[in-house]
C-alpha cells in the first residue's frame, strides 16, 4: 500500500513566526479605510477598492464568539466534534473547528480564550491527512500570557 | 412599472418520492398552478425555472428547465434557470415580477423543482452540503451547525431557552398537520422534540427542515390582464427585496442581517410596514429560527421573538399568524422549491382557500426565504409583499 501523503489546505491563511515556530493567522487589511478581511482578499469588500489591501497578521489567539457540538457531522468527518466562529482582536471572525476539548454543551464557552493550532482536519477522499487551521482552549495558566 | 398579481399557484406535494423524477415533480406543480390561474396553456409567453442541486442529482447542467418545461408540454417560449440556493424559488419569482412589471409579457410562469432523495443518503448529503462555501465544507462546516451557533447567541444575549424552540415546532408541527401538501403531518409536542436525538447542540433532530422531494410553481399576469382570466380576489405582489450577504464582517460593529435589509427594501418600495403584515411564511430551516425572522422582519423588537411565541400570537389564531403551512420543519424544504410553497400559502390565505389553516380575513402577506452559506452569513434573502 502506497504511503499516505499529508496535504495542506487553507494554507494561505496562516504562516509560521519564524523565531518560535508559533502559527499566526494571516488576514488582509484595507490601507485605505482599514478594513480588516478573513480569509485574505485580493480586493477591499468594504470600500470596493482592489489595489488596497495588505497582507496582516490576525495573531494567535481569538475569543469564541460562538460554539456547537456538531453530532451529525460534515461529510469526511467523524462526529462529535466542536466547532466555533472565532472573533480575532485585529478582525475577523473565524469559522474553526475547536480541538482539545470535550465533545460537550459544557466544555466551551462564548468568550472562551483560544488559541491557533496547525493540525489533521480531516482524511480526504484518497486516505491522505489533511492538515489546516484550527483552534483550542487557552490552558487556564497561560491566559493572558504570551503575544497577541 | 405595472402592477403584477399572482394568478395562479400549484404544488407537487413535499415528501420522499425516490422513483419520481425533477420532471414528474414539476410537471404536476405546473399543471395546478396553470389550471389554477385560468389562463389557456398556450396563452404563458415566458417562464422562469429555478433549481438548486439538480445537476449534481442528474448530471444536467445549464439547460434544466428547459428539459424539465419540455416534459410538461411547455416549450418555444423564454425559459431562464434561476439558481440562488434555497431562495432560488422567490429570486425567480422576482425575475418573473420584474418582467411582467417591465411590460416585457403578460403571462408568466414561475417553476421552483427539487430532487434531492436519492437511493444513498450521503449522496444526498454531500449534494445539499454544496449549497454552502465548499471552503467551510472541508473545515468541517454543516447548515444545521450553523443556526445551532447563530441561536446560541440568542440564548446568550436574552435568555432564549430549548423549551421556546421546542415551542416553534409544535406550533409549525400542528399547522403542518393540517397542509395536505406538507411532509409531515403528526404534530408533536414540546416533550418529543426536545427528547429527539441531539443534531448539533442545542439543535434537535425535530427542530430540523428535512430533505425533501417536490415542487411549487405560480403564475403571474400583469394586473389589467388578469379579470381575463380569473374571477377570484386578485393578490398583487406588492414588492418583493433582494439582498445578498456583504461578506464583510466590520470589526465586531452590529450589522443589520441580509433578511432585514431584503425586508425593509420591500418594506419601502410597497409602503407597507410590519404592521400592515397580517400573515407570514418565514425560513425556518430549522424551527426555532423562526424567532429570529419575526425580530428581522419587524414583527417584534430585538431579542423579543421568545415572547412572541410564549404568548402563542404567531399561531394561526394568534395576531400574527407565522408559517401557517408548517413552515420547513414541517412542510418539508425541497431546496428550490420551498419560496414559491411559502407563495403559495400566503396566496390560498389571502384568498380565503386556505381551509383548516385559514387565518382570520388577512390583506397582507409576507414571504421570506433565504439561501446558502458563505462566510458567516446566509447569502441570500428575499422578502416578498403580497397583498389583496
Ligand atoms: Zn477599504
Amino acid at each position: 500500500m502506497a504511503a499516505k501523503d499529508v496535504v495542506y489546505q487553507e494554507a494561505e491563511c496562516y504562516r509560521f513566526d519564524p523565531a518560535g515556530g508559533r502559527p499566526y493567522l494571516v488576514g488582509s487589511r484595507c490601507r485605505l479605510c482599514g478594513y480588516t478581511a478573513f480569509p485574505p482578499r485580493a480586493a477591499c469588500p468594504a470600500c470596493i477598492n482592489k489595489e488596497s489591501m495588505q497582507e496582516v497578521s490576525l495573531g494567535s489567539r481569538g475569543a469564541v464568539d460562538t460554539f456547537s457540538v456538531l453530532r451529525v457531522p460534515a461529510p469526511g468527518f467523524e462526529a462529535p466534534y466542536v466547532v466555533a466562529y472565532v472573533r480575532m482582536p485585529a478582525g475577523g471572525r473565524v469559522f474553526s473547528l475547536i480541538t482539545g476539548c470535550e465533545p460537550s454543551e459544557g466544555a466551551l464557552a462564548i468568550g472562551a480564550e483560544v488559541e491557533l493550532v496547525i493540525e489533521k482536519i480531516r482524511e480526504d477522499g484518497q486516505g491522505n491527512e489533511v492538515r489546516g487551521y484550527k483552534f483550542r482552549p487557552v490552558a487556564a495558566a497561560e491566559r493572558g500570557a504570551g503575544p497577541r | 412599472m405595472r402592477d403584477v398579481a399572482v394568478i395562479g399557484v400549484g404544488m407537487h406535494p413535499f415528501g420522499k418520492f425516490l422513483e419520481k423524477s425533477l420532471e414528474d415533480l414539476a410537471r404536476v406543480a405546473v399543471w395546478n398552478a396553470v389550471e389554477d390561474s385560468g389562463v389557456p396553456p398556450k396563452e404563458i409567453e415566458a417562464a422562469y425555472v429555478a433549481n438548486s442541486l439538480g445537476g449534481l442529482v442528474t448530471g444536467q447542467e445549464g439547460v434544466r428547465g428547459q428539459v424539465i418545461l419540455r416534459d410538461a408540454g411547455f416549450s418555444g417560449i423564454p425559459i431562464v434557470n434561476v439558481e440562488n440556493a434555497c431562495a432560488s424559488g422567490t429570486t425567480a419569482l422576482r425575475c418573473g415580477w420584474m418582467e411582467a412589471a417591465l411590460g416585457v409579457h403578460d403571462v408568466i410562469l414561475v417553476l421552483g423543482v427539487e430532487k434531492l432523495f436519492l437511493p444513498r443518503t450521503e449522496d444526498s448529503i454531500r449534494i445539499l452540503m454544496a449549497d454552502a462555501d465548499v471552503r467551510l465544507m472541508d473545515m468541517g462546516f454543516q447548515f444545521i451547525g450553523w443556526y445551532a451557533m447563530e441561536l446560541r447567541k440568542y440564548m446568550a444575549d436574552y435568555g432564549w431557552r430549548k423549551e421556546h424552540f421546542a415551542k416553534v415546532v409544535e406550533k409549525n408541527s400542528f399547522n403542518g398537520s393540517l397542509n395536505p401538501n406538507a411532509q409531515y403531518r403528526k404534530p408533536l409536542t414540546a416533550e418529543q422534540v426536545l427528547g429527539s436525538r441531539l443534531v448539533a447542540d442545542p439543535l434537535t433532530l425535530y427542530m430540523c427542515a428535512p430533505m425533501s422531494d417536490g415542487a411549487a410553481a405560480a403564475v403571474l399576469c400583469s394586473r389589467e390582464r388578469a379579470g381575463r382570466y380569473t374571477s377570484r380576489p386578485l393578490v398583487e405582489i406588492a414588492a418583493i427585496g433582494l439582498q445578498s450577504g456583504r461578506f464583510a464582517d466590520a470589526g465586531g460593529a452590529p450589522r443589520p442581517s441580509i433578511t432585514t435589509l431584503a425586508a425593509k427594501e420591500a418594506y419601502e418600495r410597497a409602503g407597507l410596514g410590519p404592521e400592515d403584515v397580517d400573515v407570514a411564511e418565514v425560513h425556518d430551516a430549522v424551527a426555532p429560527s423562526e424567532l429570529y425572522h419575526y425580530e428581522d422582519l419587524g414583527l417584534c423588537g430585538k431579542g423579543e421573538g421568545a415572547a412572541l411565541i410564549e404568548a402563542g400570537r404567531t399561531r394561526i389564531t394568534g395576531d400574527i399568524p407565522v408559517n401557517t403551512s408548517g413552515g420547513l420543519a414541517a412542510r418539508g424544504h425541497p431546496v428550490a422549491a420551498t419560496g414559491l410553497a411559502q407563495v403559495a400559502e400566503i396566496v390560498w390565505q389571502l384568498r380565503g382557500e386556505a381551509g383548516p389553516r385559514q387565518v382570520a380575513d388577512p390583506k397582507v402577506g409576507l414571504v421570506e426565504n433565504t439561501g446558502g452559506i458563505v462566510e458567516d452569513e446566509a447569502a441570500v434573502a428575499t422578502v416578498t409583499l403580497l397583498k389583496r
